[in-house]
């Protein structure tokens, strides 16, 4: 008996052993090795007329929405969702962030405090009332008291009813970038008639002016959109579309593989290379306008001379770790803005050995130190660029104690400083300078404002006032320059990577465009 | 003293020595019969020699220590003279860091054996000698211990201490007492009725004395026994508890998390996964021959 049992460990280790090791071509692949057709992104190819059959979009999603309550959501499942059912007034366009009228036609400035819109009258929700101005103001209005949303929109003040079409947002302080912020889907429009009926189960019975509207859920599962026949946009080219819960990404890029999910969304860079060598695989790679950095607390011991920081971003091989972690997607990061118009590039820390032993040294630290990194456990990219971090500072003898907590303790410990070192992210929602930088490094958002590097410049604090209120873009621009030239030279942070996004896609699917914004608007997508 | 006198009188002085070393004999005969158990101990006896010379086999330099070189030109390396394991996503050597990491599972093992074989021990022994409220008292709550899943008690104890490989050692060690409070309740509850135990008692032996000098002695075995096969569940906990991301912090090479660090890469590269399963699977198939061989030797008759 038990002989036969230790034959049968054996025999199973064996087999456990032998199995991963080829990879399985599919079957329905006759000839494998030609070079893949994916495209980088598929120009907005108008989608055809609705056919008579039912075209079924399977998309392959890494969670469940959190609600699909556009007020009171803000996390990567649910916009994904929640943007193919509610719209927004402006939204972008184009890889350089254009910002074009959506269910707002046309807009001025009086004053760097006020934004009139006038509103489409074509537009209709999904319960068949017509999009009015009362709808709009309503939608805001709830927004801004709504605890997840609010800090996106909360220049503003108020909003006034002109007329049935137009609309006036009071701020609350000039605030020029504040079309950008009415881009995120925070301040999406939805129906005044359907929120007072269902209450809190609007929710789970979301109405907006969308080219898809709710149809039904299986709570942690699926979500099914139909198709919206009386949208005012051009008809979306699929009849419905299922957002399918996968957790893990290598299990979503299988879903495509075998022909269940048509999209997949969230997919690491190390699959990189198989999409393109399976000829069954397509993708879609965009960049977008999330950056990653490692912060400082500059109010830390050590890490209040300018020289460590500037010799840690010196000891720091940013070029490597995009190469490693990234694959080379996406673009190394040399400052804090992503690939918008005001972003400069300084290349200020190429990475040298030499010179940052000499800034340890001359700021008194030859003989080395010790810091704390903090990261959210949650997130692979992150720990794998704190193993290459600590790896990278031994060699200027900066020993780095790695602190891999979850996601609840990580935020309280940056936001009350008791790190000396953080890995995480931003996404400048509003793909504007003020956005990018305010939030991340003004000394009011100390703490849980945005501002976890403590960092406190008096000049570059007046320069992102400044950029506020000025209406002239050009003198803007210069502003946002100036005040980057300030912060790179101070180095609150290591900058390191501007995101690429990747996204599997079936070959049978067309018209796929990445929104800059990570979550996609799927009405532009059809079969062939 | 007293209970030397009872010695003498039950071993001859002259033949003491070497029946003590013939009974010894007689179990390392039994144990060594077994090929399995055999098998088991040789592979314990190389995985304990790769932790004792990992720093020889894979040292570090100056800065860095060997399990953690990195050399991010030379990643997914597959098997190789060089690597034998190949090498992984940071182009660190794959052996190197099985061989360090075989350091950290043994250790875990003993120091998770320790405190449960210690408080386990301790808790039986009372718990089993006075009987009564006492013994109730311990063992409902040992009931209680084995009425909760141990990985789950794990995962309770180490989330609720600092992240680190003292709080898993501690989760485990403590999810473990329950085994051993059984066994060696167990024990002690048919030692306790013997005439020995009487005639130390008739001398003025203390409870402490006897408990610990002539009741613990004798259940030794099945202590042993738990040990062996306790020490292989505690490494795959210990494993397991990494693997999900609780307690042991990056870069340390414990099998389960490297696991778990692997697992994303399964498809492409197979043996950034296999070497530390291997390891895992190794070790606790070992430690199991061990206990059965070790059991079987110390109790002839339980065999057949």
């Amino acid at each position: 008996m038990k002989k036969l049992l230790s034959i049968l460990l054996v025999a199973t280790l064996v087999l456990a052993a032998c199995t991963p090791a080829a990879p399985t071509a599919p079957a329905d692949t006759p000839t494998p090795g030609t070079g893949t057709t994916a495209p980088e992104t598929t120009p907005g190819t108008p989608p055809p007329p609705a056919a008579d059959r039912d075209d079924h979009l399977i998309i392959a999603a890494p969670g469940f929405p959190l609600s699909m309550d556009t007020s009171r959501s803000n996390d990567f499942n649910s916009s994904l969702v929640n943007r193919q059912i509610a719209e927004t007034l402006v939204i972008f366009e184009g890889p350089n962030f254009n910002i074009v009228p959506h269910l707002a036609e046309d807009w001025h400035m009086p004053d760097a405090q006020t934004l009139v819109m006038n509103l489409r009258r074509d537009v209709y929700f999904h319960n068949g009332d017509q999009m009015l101005a009362s709808d709009v103001k309503f939608s805001i209005e709830r927004s801004l008291e709504s605890p997840v949303v609010r800090f996106i929109i909360d220049a503003i003040e108020n909003v006034d009813v002109i007329d049935d079409h137009t609309v006036q947002i009071n701020l609350r302080f000039p605030f020029v970038p504040i079309l950008g912020h009415l881009t995120h889907l925070g301040s999406a429009i939805v129906s005044e008639r359907a929120v007072l009926e269902a209450g809190e189960d609007f929710a789970n019975h979301p109405i907006g002016t969308g080219p898809f509207m709710f149809d039904s859920m299986t709570l942690g599962d699926e979500v099914t959109l139909v198709r919206f026949e009386d949208y005012w946009g051009p008809a979306p080219g699929v009849d419905r579309i299922s957002f399918r819960t996968i957790p893990e990404g290598t299990n979503r890029l299988i879903e495509v593989e075998t022909g269940v999910a048509h999209i997949a969304f969230d997919i690491s860079p190390h699959h990189l290379a198989r999409m393109q060598d399976d000829p069954s695989l397509d993708y879609n790679r965009s960049t977008n306008v999330r950056i990653h950095f490692m912060g400082f607390n500059n109010q830390s011991g050590s890490l209040q001379d300018v020289r460590v920081r500037q010799a840690i971003n010196y000891a720091i091989d940013v070029d490597a770790i995009v190469a490693n972690v990234f694959q080379g997607l996406g673009v190394a990061a040399h400052g804090p803005l992503v690939t918008i118009p005001a972003a400069i590039d300084l290349n200020l820390y190429q990475f040298n050995l030499e010179r940052a032993r000499e800034l340890m040294a001359e700021a008194g630290y030859a003989d080395g130190l010790s810091l704390t990194l903090w990261s959210n456990i949650a997130n692979q990219q992150d720990t794998d660029k704190a193993v290459i971090i600590q790896n990278m500072l031994a060699q200027i003898d900066i020993d780095v104690e790695l602190v891999s907590v979850e996601g609840a303790t990580f935020m309280e410990g940056i936001n009350t400083g008791q790190h000396d070192m953080h890995l995480t992210g931003w996404t400048n929602v509003s793909a504007d300078p003020d956005y990018g930088l305010f939030p991340l490094f003004h000394s009011s958002a100390h703490g849980s404002g945005g501002n976890r590097t403590f960092y406190t410049n008096a000049e570059f604090d007046r320069l992102l006032d400044l950029g506020r209120q000025e209406l002239d873009s050009a003198t803007r621009l210069e502003i946002y320059r100036e005040a980057q030239e300030i912060l790179i030279n101070d180095a609150p942070a290591v900058f390191i990577w501007h995101v690429e996004e990747l996204v599997c896609l079936a070959p049978e699917l067309d018209g796929f465009i990445n929104f800059p914004i990570r979550t996609p608007r799927l009405n532009t997508v059809f079969f062939n | 003293m007293s209970t030397d006198k009872n010695i003498e009188i039950m071993d001859n002085p002259e033949t003491a020595p070497s029946k003590k070393r013939s009974q010894l004999y007689d179990i390392w005969r039994r144990f060594s019969k077994s090929k399995t158990a055999m098998l088991g101990l040789f592979i314990m006896v190389v995985l304990i020699l790769l932790a004792l010379t990992a720093d020889i086999i894979a040292p570090g330099d100056e800065r860095r220590p060997g399990y953690d070189i990195q050399n991010l030109q030379n990643t997914f390396q597959p098997p190789s003279l060089e690597h034998p394991f190949g090498t992984d996503n940071f182009g660190r050597d794959i052996f190197a860091r099985v061989a360090h990491g075989s350091r950290i599972s043994l250790q875990v093992g003993l120091v998770v054996v320790s405190i449960s074989m210690f408080a386990g021990v301790a808790l039986g022994a009372v718990s089993g000698f006075f009987s009564g409220f006492v013994d109730n008292f311990i063992m409902r709550t040992v009931d209680i211990l084995l009425a909760i899943p141990n990985i789950l008690l794990a995962i309770a104890i180490a989330s609720a201490l600092r992240p680190g490989l003292g709080s898993v050692m501690i989760a485990v060690g403590i999810s473990a007492i329950s085994g051993y409070a059984r066994i060696v309740r167990a024990s002690v509850l048919s030692l306790r009725e013997q005439e020995f135990i009487e005639a130390a008692r008739s001398v003025g032996a203390s409870n402490f004395r006897i408990i610990t000098k002539h009741i613990l002695p004798n259940c030794m075995a099945p202590i042993i026994v738990q040990a062996t096969m306790g020490m292989a569940s505690a490494i795959s906990v210990a494993a397991a508890l990494s693997f999900i991301g609780i307690g042991i912090q990056p870069p340390t090479p414990e099998w389960g998390a490297m696991l778990a660090e692997s697992r994303r890469f399964i498809r492409d590269h197979w043996h950034m996964v296999m070497f530390p399963g291997v390891a895992i699977a190794l070790i606790i198939f070992a430690l199991n021959m061990m206990g059965d061989g070790l059991r079987d030797a110390f109790d002839p008759r339980l065999k057949k």
